[in-house]
């Protein structure tokens, strides 16, 4: 196996950057790409970035890693990073894809493949049809399991295009709303219809494999979520004991030993009541979450990847130890007050809190928000010897935050980890869904510093002439 | 608390000053903090995980809940209504797509659609009238 020379990292943001960190300090040199909507973030700045017409163009990529010599690949998460197609054409080339072979990934990335998997090999799956791609056929199968019905994306996750069908009214442009969206994410829009399973929390296992044998490096809870987009995310999961944990491993490493898989992945369950366990899907990637078993472990997960795959060895699973409570917030440009609405726009001013043992902020924005990619700003991770002590740092963390120019989730975030279903581990994936939040206040005080500060600024100029004699403030 | 300046001149608290974008207000107790930006006249806050955006109010618009504007920069997806038709609230105007999600447009009052401003496949920006109802 040959050593890592040179490392492209595919993707954007904060990703990039994080992946770079890592790379830094096992002195591997990155070459970065960027398109031009990204132009003047930090990846895009670097001495080694490098302009390309599309985070999706598979060839350019590839050309853009010989032409400036590196022999790795880093594909991030999102993009192409679970394209098996992509991942084929990177080793077709002799350059290294740090992930999992495209024949893997092929094996889990169709969700109804991998539920097939997961049910020959024991492993319980939600009740489900499909794939379908024509909407008729998609409509009768709706009808014929019975609302409440799950529509999902065969082709992948992320929640987009994923719908709660609770009844039949409108059934028709729901279909077509999330074929849309699964199609604009995937260029496919095949579905899936699954039993829609309540009250459920989402809980993943952090696996890492060789290609022979996997590990688990530990649970994470990412119940808190709206419209399918996980906001809040923690390990250990408070509804997860001892006995539960150790059969969420053996099932997700059964699953990925089964199709031989290596590198960074992540085994997704719906954990439904009386400690019934459903699989949902794999993600053959690193998660925009992983900082949250990075915590835990005290590992480095991206140096674990780079490891791999340049030949290391897995580590054993008695080594891996996960200590205290970790936590982390999404930071997203929305108004969560105004139906989540994406919130575009240029930066005016930003700052996020210092990192320190118990605090950490993973970002990588530039002086704009762009609609062209999503609305992840920063990852907000906190961690502490419990989950009380984790939440309290989080929170100092979040305060510590700022952000002028667009609306952010930033004091959605505060309002929910001082409600009592967070405060009691009382999470589950409709949970935000069904909490009527009003606007957090503002302090009393606020107004009077705003207009203090327009009296100091928008007062007449000094007018030794006259001309300005009819100015007015209005 | 009252404080005596070198000049011998005394001040009440709360004191306020703002510089280079930070606002402090002093109290006996203690004091307030907040980062600000004027942008314009557009005046943003920040403090301690709190954040609001002041504008100064010169008008107030005749046309509310008669036109459904962009709420966002986004690409429009579907405009499932034509000029003359009768809505009811609630109806669906337009259809909305950024960051590769939907957002619906939904008629905040029974009207007749009197015109509508975007196509299937624009981009429009922020505030762009889409349909306009009379």
């Amino acid at each position: 196996m040959q050593k890592i020379e040179k490392l492209l990292v595919a993707n954007r943001g904060e990703i990039a950057m994080r992946v770079r960190r890592t790379a830094d300090a096992m002195g591997i040199p990155c070459v970065m790409v960027f398109t031009a909507h990204d132009e003047g973030m930090p990846h895009a700045s670097l001495t080694e970035s490098v302009l390309i017409s599309d985070y999706l163009a598979a060839d350019e990529i590839i050309g853009v890693a010989r032409a400036n010599g590196a022999n790795a690949i880093h594909p991030g998460y999102g993009f192409l990073s679970e394209n098996p197609g992509f991942a084929r054409a990177v080793e077709k080339t002799g350059v290294i894809f740090v992930g999992p072979t495209g024949d893997a990934m092929e094996a889990v990335g169709d969700k109804s493949k991998a539920r097939a998997l997961a049910t020959s090999l024991g492993v319980p799956v939600a009740e489900g049809v499909g794939p379908f791609n024509d909407p008729k056929e998609i409509a009768e199968a709706v009808r014929a399991l019975g609302a409440p019905v799950m529509l999902k994306a065969a082709a992948g996750g992320g929640g987009k295009g994923m719908k709660k069908i609770l009844d039949f009214e409108d059934l028709d442009e729901i279909i077509n709303s999330s074929q849309r969206e699964t199609k604009a994410s995937f260029g496919d829009d095949r579905m899936i219809v699954e039993r829609f399973i309540n009250p459920a929390r989402h809980i993943e296992v952090q696996i890492f494999g060789d290609g022979t044998r996997c590990i688990a490096l530990g649970e994470r809870e990412c119940s808190l979520q709206r419209r399918h987009q996980k906001i809040l995310e923690e390990s250990p999961s408070t509804a997860v004991g001892e006995d539960l944990r150790a059969r969420l491993f053996e099932s997700a490493k059964k699953i990925c030993e089964s199709v031989g898989y290596r590198n960074a992945g992540t085994v997704e369950f719906l954990l439904g009541p009386e400690g019934h366990y459903y699989f949902l899907e794999v993600n053959a990637r690193l998660q925009v979450e992983h900082p949250v078993t990075e915590m835990c472990t005290g590992l480095d997960l991206v140096e674990l990847q780079l490891n791999l795959a340049q030949g290391g060895e897995l580590p054993a699973q008695e080594s891996i130890k996960a200590n205290g409570h970790a936590i982390e917030a999404r930071l997203n440009a929305e108004d969560p007050y105004n139906g989540f609405l994406p919130s575009a726009g240029k930066l005016l001013s930003y700052s996020f809190v210092i990192s320190d043992e118990n605090v950490r902020t993973d970002t990588g924005i530039g002086d704009a928000v762009g609609t062209n990619y999503d609305s992840l700003i920063a990852k907000i991770i906190a961690t502490g010897p419990d989950r009380e002590i984790a939440t309290r740092h989080l929170k100092r963390a979040i305060e510590q935050t700022e952000l002028i120019g667009i609306y952010t989730n930033q004091a959605l975030l505060l309002q929910i980890i001082e409600q009592p279903f967070f405060i009691n581990g009382e999470t589950f994936i409709d949970t935000i869904d069904n909490w009527h939040f009003g606007r957090r206040p503002v302090p009393d005080w606020f107004a009077t510093a705003a207009v203090s500060v327009y009296s100091e600024f928008l007062r007449p100029p000094p007018d030794p002439l006259g001309e300005l004699a009819n100015w007015r403030l209005r | 608390m009252r404080v005596k300046g070198p000049n011998g001149i005394e001040h009440a608290l709360p004191v306020r000053c703002h510089k280079d974008g930070e606002f402090v207000e002093f109290y006996s107790d203690g004091h307030k903090y907040a980062s600000y930006v004027l942008d314009g006249t557009t005046l943003w806050l920040a403090s301690k995980g709190y954040t609001a955006k002041y504008t100064l109010v010169e008008g107030v618009s005749d046309a509310a809940g008669k036109e459904a504007l962009a709420p966002m920069t986004g690409k429009v997806v579907a405009v499932p209504v034509k000029v003359g038709q009768n809505v009811k609230e609630g109806d669906t105007l337009a259809i909305l797509e950024a960051m590769k999600m939907e957002y619906r447009l939904e008629a905040e009052a029974d009207g007749e659609v009197a015109e509508i401003g975007a196509e299937v496949g624009e981009l429009v920006d922020l505030g762009h009238v889409l349909v306009r109802l009379k």
